[in-house]
Parts: C-alpha cells; structure tokens; sequence
C-alpha cells in the first residue's frame, strides 16, 4: 500500500446552504479513492481525477464509500496492467477539473503500450482518452497506402483471412465430433 | 529505423470503429482497400457518399462525391498490361488517390502506390464500389476510346448497375474523328456490347454520340423500360422512334428533329400515344430564330404565363395536361457595340467574368483591356 491518509469523506451529498451569509463556505475537503491493477499495487486517486472514468465514478455513487471503507476496499481492475493502470492513473491527475485539450501531449508515447492503454481506457469509459487514443492509433497509418497500413496494422491478407476461417470450421468441426461420440459413449 | 506495429484486428470491433471515425475519409478509403473484412468494416460506417462515379476507360476511377469532398480512386494501368478487354484478366495497374474540397479548393497530395494482393482491375473496382451504401446514387460511365468490353465481363463487374452514361464521344476525339464520320463494324459491335450489358437492369441510360444500327437501334432503346433516357447527339433519330418511347423522362440533343416533326409528335401525344412520358425535352443549334406557329398548329395550345415565362398547355384524350415551354438560349451581338459601350459592359463584369472573355477570341482579349485603369486589372 503506497497510500496516506487524507482527508475525511465526503461521500455524502451536499446539504442545501442555509447557513448565515457572514460565514464563508467550508472549504470541502477532497476525498480520495484506491484502485489497483493486475500487479496489486493500489493507486491513490482523488475523486475529481476519477470523474473522468464514467466506470468509477458510477460505481463511487452506487457504493457510497467513506474514506476508511474506500481503503479497505480498492477497486480491482485485475484485467489491466499495473503500468497502464499508472499511465490511466496520471492522465486523470493531470486532467483533474480541466477539458483535455485536442493536442493531448501528456499522454505516454510508447506505441507498445497502446494496445493495451486503448483497451483499459474503454474499459474504464475514459472518453476523452479513448478519442485520443483511437487518434494516436489512426495517426499511425496517416499517409500510409494499404500495404503499409496492413503492415502496421499487422492486417492479415485475404488469402490468411480465409485459411484462418477454414482452420477454425475444422477445429470447430472435429470438436463437434468428439462431442457426439462423447455423447454417444456416455449413451452406452 | 523500425515501424512500430499496432495489432489493430484485435481490438473489438467498436474501438475498431471509433479508430476509423478519427480518420479523414480518404483514409477510410485507402484502409477499405487492404482486405475484404476491412472493406465491409468501412461498409457498415456508411460513409455519407452522396454519389459515386464510376468511368471505365483505359484509366478506370471511381469517384466518391461526400459532401464537397470528391475523392478520386485511379487505377491506372501500367504499359505493359494488355488489353483491356477482359477486366477479370488485368492484373497491372497502380492506384492513383486523390481528394479534392470544393469549399476550399484545397487538395490533398495523391496517393500513388501499387497493389500487392493478387487481385484483377476488375475485382478491385467491385471492392471499392462496395463501400457505397445502399442509397448512393451510382453512375458508370463507358467511354469508348481504344477499349472494347465484352459484356459479360461488365456484368460481372456490375451486376445491379441503375445509371449508365456511354460515351462514344470520346472514342472519336481520340481517333480524330469527327462525330459525322461514320462509324466502322467494330465501333459498332463495342458500343452495342457496352449497351447490351446494362440494357436489361438499367434505369437511367445517357448515350453520348452512339452509333446504332437495325439490330439494336434508338427504337428499341426508347421501349425498353426505362426512367430516362438522355441521348446527345444520336445517330439516325426519327420522329417515328420517339412515338414508340416507353420512357418517364426523355432528353435528346439532335439537329434532326424539326418543328414540323415535333408537331407531329404532340398531335399523337393528345390521341394518346406515348402514355408513359411525363418530361420531354429536346434542344437543338440553330442559327435560324424558330417558327413556333409551326410546333403549335392544331394542337388547340392555350397560352399562360407562368413565373415569367410563356408556356403553352395542351390536353390529351385522357384529360391529361402537358406544359410545352419554347425556349433560345439569349444571344447579344457584343462586338457590334461601340469601343466606348463595350467597355462600359465590361467595366461592370467581375474580373474574373473579363478574364474568360479575354479568352473568346484575339480581339475579345484587346478590347477586354481597353478602358480599364491599370489599378483596377492589378486588383
């Protein structure tokens, strides 16, 4: 665990103002929450970061946590990589109340990560990202004819296209063998 | 320096999609060329192709009009690729992609590669044709210049075609022949070949300067059942073919067709030929200003006068009413005005309107400059 303590919660919805006019507004303090990915290492990260992630912020206002439940329980994400987690984790940071601009120069450049970035930021409903990341992924075919697309893009060709679909009838077509001689054994 | 790869087939099919909806559309366009899963995945964005053009001659393009984006695919044969007789036998070409905005008049660099998955010419433009959705109105145009197509081969290229242009034009100017030459058996067997493919699905024929003989002459067009039919310049055409027209709207440009004939043809009209037609319309050059008394004698036309213009209105057996609108196209004899009057003409046309007509002619081009300061040319 990697986190400290801060704050109290501040799960609970506002209550109309009917305080007198002299006193100013209690500063409302932050409230923070922890997920984790795959590697199990938990991520603090404040509420306002984590409005960008439509997955997180419904589920913060369906479970109601306070601060110390919200510790004890972080949320799994064990289907995304602890450094993508992080690289999610950041952006939300950094983006914290503030519109993405349209040339988003925070993001992490390794194309490598892209794949699996793309995929964790739709999981998490990340909208502004994902436009981002699809963005990232289509300026990598820009200028490029078919071939090179299908080259970066590792597109398969017709031709493997069709022998990839005979090879799957036929695996599909010796399983459904043995599933009826299975059947047929368990018959005897 | 690697390139780095990107496993973009893995990605479901939503992400796939919103990849897709980031790129501009050429790019759509140019990735709908690298497999058949990637052509029907750009399908399903129904791309918002208002129409799509396609020409065959000894260069094939396909034209995508979206919005005030045209996108021009060239499949350019390469020179030793043979005939083009057979599209199913043509195997080398390049592709040649271009984009144009008309709001902008910008233009993007071409595309020019060639294609390395083993398909025909003919192949190809069924795969970019496919990414056209339903409702895109499609055109091919046929022109005849030094190919000849044989028609099975152009209907397994376009199977369910609804708009076809053919044009011999072309194939005459190509051959420095004028559209009066008359034309030799072989022009005749390929444009008939082109026309015999389409005849049996087409909706919307044009005919750009055909030559058809008796075994598949204008008549037999005209009854086919077609949407309409537009016709320039058509060899051999006789008032007796156009009763026999079983069209919905009809266009001819002749010299053959006169007043007296059209006459003729309107008096049949009200005895209740040619049921079908709901627009003719037929124009013609002339250096003679038209006798109108002629097109109207005994045809009991009233005359109206509708959004500023003059139309006449007859009436057939069936109570049906047509409009007949007379119409010549407005001539001025500009160069018989006065050096002073003309310029004063000029002085309040817009600049570019003068630069084409400093084109018209060697004297056009003196006098546009005459009168004019030299401050208001430099503008």
């Amino acid at each position: 665990m990697s986190s400290t303590e801060q704050g109290t919660s501040s799960a609970a919805p506002a209550e109309p103002t009917t305080a007198p006019e002299s006193a100013a507004a209690p500063e409302v303090p932050e409230s923070f929450y922890y997920v984790h990915g795959k590697d199990k290492v938990v991520h603090k990260v404040s509420a306002g970061a984590l409005q960008h992630s439509a997955l997180i912020h419904g589920m913060i206002s369906n479970l109601g946590y306070t601060e110390e439940q919200a510790k004890a329980n972080p949320f799994p994400f064990e289907n995304i990589d602890g450094d993508i987690l992080q690289m999610v984790v950041d952006w939300c940071n950094q983006h914290k109340g503030k519109p993405t601009p349209p040339e988003d120069t925070n993001l992490p450049k390794q194309k490598e990560k892209l794949f699996d970035l793309v995929l964790a930021v739709n999981y998490l409903e990340i909208k502004e990202l994902l436009t981002y990341c699809c963005k990232q992924v289509a300026m990598m075919v820009k200028g490029k004819s078919p071939e090179e697309i299908r080259e970066i893009w590792m597109i398969p060709t017709d031709a493997e296209d069709e022998a990839a679909e005979k090879e799957a009838k036929k695996r599909a077509g010796k399983e459904a063998a043995g599933e009826t001689a299975a059947a047929a054994g368990d018959a005897k | 320096m690697t390139q780095s790869r990107f496993p973009f087939q893995r990605l479901p099919y939503d992400l796939r999609s919103e990849v897709l909806k980031t790129m501009e559309l050429h790019e759509i366009i140019i990735y709908s060329l690298v497999s058949k899963k990637a052509c029907s995945m750009v399908k399903t964005l129904c791309l918002p192709i208002t129409s799509a053009r396609v020409t065959m001659w000894s260069h094939p393009s396909v034209l995508f009009q979206i919005g005030s984006i045209s996108i021009n695919v060239i499949l350019s044969l390469l020179k030793d690729a043979g005939s083009i007789t057979r599209l199913e036998n043509v195997h080398r070409f390049y592709f040649d992609i271009s984009t144009t905005d008309k709001t902008t008049y910008g233009s993007k660099l071409p595309l020019v590669f060639r294609p390395k998955q083993i398909m025909t010419l003919g192949q190809w433009i069924q795969r970019i044709c496919s990414i056209a959705h339903n409702d895109t109105t499609y055109s091919v145009a046929v022109i005849m210049e030094k190919i000849e197509f044989e028609v099975e081969s152009l209907r397994n290229i376009f199977p369910k075609i609804r708009n076809i242009e053919i044009n011999y034009l072309e194939h005459l100017h190509y051959h420095n022949r004028h559209r009066l030459d008359l034309p030799n058996e072989k022009d005749i067997a390929s444009f008939q070949n082109v026309l015999k493919a389409f005849l049996p699905s087409v909706e919307k024929l044009t005919l750009q300067c055909g030559p058809l003989l008796d075994n598949l002459s204008i008549q037999q067009i005209g009854m086919t059942n077609l949407k309409e039919l537009k016709m320039y310049s058509p060899r051999n055409l006789r008032v007796e073919d156009l009763f026999t027209f079983n069209v919905n709207n009809c266009f001819i440009e002749a010299s053959e067709i006169s007043l007296r004939d059209l006459n003729r043809f309107f008096k049949l009209w009200i005895k209740g030929s040619n049921p079908k037609m709901k627009k003719l319309n037929i124009c013609w050059y002339t250096n003679t200003i038209p006798e109108w008394n002629v097109l109207f004698k005994g045809l009991k036309a009233e005359e109206v006068e509708e959004e500023g213009s003059r139309k006449y209105v007859i009436q057939n057996c069936r109570k049906v009413c047509a409009k007949i609108e007379c119409m010549t196209t407005q001539r001025f004899p500009l160069h018989r005005l006065s050096d002073d009057l003309r310029s004063e003409v000029l002085k309040i046309m817009e600049l570019h309107e003068i630069i084409a007509y400093s084109f018209v002619s060697v004297e056009s081009s003196h006098k546009g400059s005459v009168g004019f300061p030299e401050s208001t040319l430099r503008e």
